[in-house]
């Protein structure tokens, strides 16, 4: 976004991988409203010299009004209302989306390097002869992981957030509207590599995946607890690794069953494909509670 | 820097009541399990404000226990 006057502009796209066509998300920035009441998407690449050009022509008549009536009678409106509510909306259509397609979607989140796309990559490998799979991929730049997913042998949408940290709602109904999974579909969500943001924006998928690989230490659950509070399944990944790191596996798992006494907790090493049954085992048995919860 | 796109929405949902009114306060609950940091909250809405109907509005927030996020209520001059 536009760290000047913060009205948006935070460069985010989609890009349909299977014809490279890029899609600009949400134009020219966040529509936001003015104290006009009208809603303004502005140009990103507008002039932000002193005499900043764009607010010209709105919003700035108040700033005389409150000038004139500082000592106006006030009002107090109770509104009780979450803040991130429109995202919560927008998830909630996603979920009924995904819920009427019988498609399961699994929101994958981890620090960046974790082993995101490699577990996928070799996910794909193993299911793909059995089944088609859709994947939309976070990245905050570049087709890179995106174009990996798609040579595994996925239909990928890769959605680019710019300057953002997670995906939202809204990011994965636009990137949805793009890549168009078919009923019964398995719909993997790989979100930006951040162990902090992602796991407060709800995106409407069934179930949450964390990963944490060996090399970052087992203490990561203490300390970015919300990750791991947040996630249904923690993949301890890369534990073909285990006999050269610190990392203890029965300490991770207490401590991500600290912050979360729910978690489930699977080793797995996507470069020799350790573990990798269990795991998708779990994607199986997500699938059938799925089902049977759109049909209760 | 997820402090960003909760001012974003924040500010619309302020823009939104006020319907051209003033905004003379803003009063949040913030919980400690929210994973939002009230100085990165600030900061951001300060920037994202600017030429809303929020602009120059005081950010009262209140730390909770739990994972409450909300928009509790807001102080509006009275339109003429």
């Amino acid at each position: 976004m536009c760290a000047t006057c913060g009205c948006g502009g935070s460069g985010a796209t989609a890009t349909d991988l299977q014809t490279g066509e890029r899609h600009a998300l949400g134009g020219a920035g966040l529509p936001h409203k003015h104290a006009d009441s009208t809603w303004h998407v502005h140009d990103h690449d507008h002039d932000h010299g002193d005499d900043h050009g764009h607010g010209d022509d709105h919003g700035h008549e108040h700033d005389q009004h409150h000038h004139d009536h500082a000592a106006a009678p006030t009002s107090v409106v109770e509104l009780n209302l979450r803040i991130l509510e429109k995202n919560d909306r927008a998830a909630e259509r996603n979920r009924a989306w995904f819920m009427g397609r019988e498609v399961l979607a699994l929101n994958l989140m981890s620090g960046p390097g974790a082993g995101k796309t490699t577990l996928l990559e070799r996910t794909i490998a193993d299911l793909k002869d059995r089944r088609r799979l859709f994947v939309l991929e976070g990245d905050q730049a570049t087709d890179r992981d995106g174009d990996r997913i798609k040579a595994a042998g996925a239909t990928a949408v890769q959605i680019n957030t710019g300057s953002g940290c997670h995906l939202d709602a809204e990011m994965v109904a636009r990137g949805l509207a793009l890549l168009k999974p078919e009923v019964g579909a398995l719909l993997f969500i790989e979100n930006v590599g951040n162990l902090v943001c992602p796991a407060l924006f709800d995106l409407g998928e069934a179930r949450r995946v964390a990963i944490l690989s060996v090399t970052e230490g087992d203490d990561k659950p203490l300390k970015y607890p919300h990750m791991f509070r947040a996630a249904d399944l923690l993949l301890l990944n890369k534990i073909d690794l285990l006999a050269h790191v610190d990392f203890d596996v029965e300490r991770a798992i207490e401590r991500a069953r600290e912050v979360n006494p729910a978690i489930e907790v699977l080793p797995v090493s996507a470069r020799t494909g350790d573990g990798m049954p269990a795991w998708e085992a779990w994607i199986a048995r997500a699938e059938q509670d799925a089902r049977a919860g759109a049909f209760a | 820097m997820h402090e960003l796109a909760v001012a974003e929405s924040l500010v619309g949902m302020i823009a939104e009541t006020a319907a051209g009114r003033r905004v003379v306060k803003v009063t949040l609950e913030v919980g400690d399990l929210s994973c939002v940091s009230v100085e990165a909250l600030s900061f951001s809405f300060g920037l994202v404000s600017e030429g809303t109907a929020a602009q120059g509005a005081e950010l009262d927030v209140r730390r909770t226990a739990g994972d409450a996020l909300n928009l509790k209520s807001m102080e509006l001059e009275e339109s003429r």
